[in-house]
C-alpha cells in the first residue's frame, strides 16, 4: 500500500497532525502489558499504567501497536484494548464477528485436495453467497495424473440445506469446461477441450467463525463430440475462509 | 477506501501548512487565537477502526536443486495472509531453468527435454504455523522480532513438458527489520512425480531462499 507511505512522508512534513489522524485510548485496568512484538512469544518490556493515554497506531492480527506518553512503542493484546476508555469514556470496542454475520451476504475463498478420477487434484476457488441457502461456486481444478493432464474450470450453484447447522450439508449443481492434455512422453495427440456439467453433494463443517472444513462428492458428465459422453467422479476435501 | 480519503484530506492539509509556513508573518499579524480550537471533538473508538496490516507481500530468490538436474537459480513472489499471531496462509509462484542432466553432458549430444520444457515453474498453496517467535540482539541497544516457521502445503509443477502435482513440506526464520518490513530464509522440499527417465519416480527438490517481504 503505497498510499500508507505517502501519507506517512505526508505526515512528516506536518507533524502537527500525526496527533490527530491516531486514536487514543485511557488505561482503565491496574495497567496493561506492552509487549515487544504481536505475539504472545515477545517479552513484555514495559506497562502502562491506569489513566494513561496510549496512541493505537495499527494493528496486527490480535495485536495493536501502541505508543505510550513516554513515547516508548511496543503491542498490546486485543483483549487488554477492550479494557481501555475510549474519550467518550467507554470500553473501547471489539471488532467481533457474529454468527449473524455469516447469513447476510459473503465471500469464500479456498483451497481443496481430492482424487479426480484416481488422480490427486488440486481445486482453488471463490464463492459468493447471496443468501442464507445459496451461493455460487467458481472452481478452477488441476489433476496430473500418469497420462493426461485435466484442468476443469467450473461455474456453480450450493444450496445449503440446513445453514444453520455447525455440520451444514450441502447439493450443488454446475457446468463448465474440461482440457485434457496428454502427457508429452507419449505420442503427441491432440489436446481436448469440452464442455461437462456436475452434480454433487457435501458436508461444511464450521471450525471457527470464519474457517469450515469442506469435503464433497462430484459426478461430472462431459459432453464429447463422439457419440457417448464421458462420466467421471470426484472427491475432495479441504478448507475456506469466510469474509 | 478510507486510506483514499485520508490521502485527500492529508494532501489538502500538507497543502494547507506549506502555505503556512510560507506566510508567517502574516499569520502572526492575525494573532494566534484564530488558530487554534481548544475545544476537541470527544470521539467513540472501535477497533475496526484502526488500521490492519496483516497481509504480507514479498519477492523470493535462491537454488532450487532439482533432482537429475543441476541447481539453477531460483526467483519467486509470494503473498500471505497472517490470521493469527502463529496461523498463515500463502501463496507462492516461482520459476528456475534447469541446465543438463549428467546423462545428457556423458551421453554427447542427447537431449532429453528442449529448452522450453527445462522451465519449472510451480505454484502452490500452504498454510505455516509460527514456533519459537522471539528477538534478535544486534549490539548492547538493537533488538529485533523474529520466528522460526513451518510450512506445508500443495500445489502444481510444470516441467519436462507436464504438470506434476506437487506436496511442499519446509521451515523458515523470518526476521523483521522495522515492523513492517521483514527478511526471510527459508528450506523447502518440493515432492513430486516425473518420468523423464521412464516409470515414474518421486523425486525431492530442495530449495533454498532468501526473501524481503512487507507488510500492508
Amino acid at each position: 500500500m503505497a498510499i500508507r507511505r505517502i501519507i506517512f512522508l505526508l505526515l512528516m512534513c506536518a507533524p502537527a497532525l500525526v496527533m490527530a489522524e491516531e486514536w487514543r485510548v485511557q488505561v482503565a485496568d491496574p495497567y496493561i502489558d506492552i509487549h515487544t512484538g504481536p505475539g504472545r512469544g515477545y517479552p513484555v518490556f514495559n506497562v502502562a499504567e491506569q489513566g494513561a493515554w496510549v496512541t493505537l497506531i495499527k494493528r496486527r492480527t490480535q495485536w495493536i501497536k501502541v505508543r505510550t506518553p513516554r513515547g516508548q512503542i511496543g503491542w498490546v493484546h486485543r483483549q487488554q484494548l477492550a479494557r481501555t476508555l475510549d474519550e467518550t469514556g467507554n470500553y473501547v470496542a471489539l471488532e467481533e464477528r457474529s454468527l449473524e454475520d455469516f447469513f447476510r451476504p459473503h465471500g469464500e475463498l479456498g483451497v481443496m485436495v481430492g482424487e479426480l478420477d484416481n488422480i490427486t487434484s488440486l481445486t482453488v476457488h471463490g464463492g459468493y453467497a447471496f443468501t442464507e441457502n445459496l451461493q455460487l461456486d467458481l472452481m478452477w481444478t488441476e489433476a496430473a495424473g500418469s497420462f493426461a493432464n485435466t484442468r476443469l474450470i467450473n461455474l456453480g450453484l450450493q444450496h445449503h440445506l440446513y445453514p444453520r447447522w455447525r455440520i451444514s450439508p450441502y447439493v450443488l449443481i454446475g457446468a463448465g469446461s474440461v482440457r485434457v492434455e496428454p502427457r508429452t512422453v507419449l505420442v503427441k495427440s491432440d489436446i481436448r477441450s469440452e464442455r461437462g456439467a456436475h452434480a454433487g453433494l457435501g458436508l461444511r463443517i464450521y471450525l471457527t467463525r470464519e474457517f469450515l472444513l469442506r469435503t464433497e462428492y462430484r459426478n461430472y458428465v462431459v459432453l464429447t463430440t463422439d457419440n457417448n459422453n464421458d462420466e467421471f467422479e470426484e472427491w475432495r476435501t479441504g478448507f475456506s475462509v469466510l469474509f | 477506501m478510507a486510506n483514499r480519503i485520508q490521502c485527500v484530506v492529508l494532501s489538502f492539509f500538507a497543502g494547507a501548512c506549506l502555505s503556512a509556513v510560507a506566510m508567517p508573518a502574516v499569520a502572526a499579524e492575525q494573532g494566534d487565537s484564530a488558530l487554534i480550537d481548544p475545544r476537541i471533538e470527544r470521539r467513540q473508538i472501535s477497533e475496526a477502526q484502526i488500521d490492519s496490516e496483516n497481509i504480507e507481500v514479498g519477492v523470493y530468490g535462491g537454488l532450487l536443486a532439482v533432482d537429475n538436474f543441476n541447481a539453477p537459480p531460483v526467483l519467486g513472489v509470494r503473498a500471505a495472509w497472517h490470521v493469527s499471531e502463529d496461523i498463515f496462509f500463502e501463496l507462492a509462484m516461482a520459476e528456475a531453468k534447469t541446465g543438463e542432466t549428467s546423462f545428457e553432458k556423458l551421453g554427447g549430444g542427447v537431449q532429453l527435454l528442449t529448452d522450453d520444457e527445462r522451465v519449472l515453474r510451480y505454484y502452490n498453496f500452504s498454510v505455516g504455523y509460527t514456533v519459537l517467535p522471539g528477538e534478535a540482539f544486534a549490539g548492547r541497544n538493537r533488538a529485533f522480532t523474529n520466528g522460526l516457521y513451518l510450512v506445508g502445503g500443495a500445489g502444481s509443477t510444470e516441467f519436462a513438458g507436464d504438470s506434476h502435482f506437487t506436496l511442499n513440506v519446509g521451515a523458515g526464520y523470518r526476521l523483521l527489520l522495522t515492523d513492517w518490513l521483514n527478511l526471510r530464509m527459508e528450506m523447502r522440499n518440493h515432492l513430486f512425480e516425473v518420468d523423464v527417465f521412464g516409470g515414474d519416480e518421486v523425486t525431492n527438490n530442495l530449495e533454498w531462499t532468501f526473501g524481503l517481504g512487507g507488510f500492508f
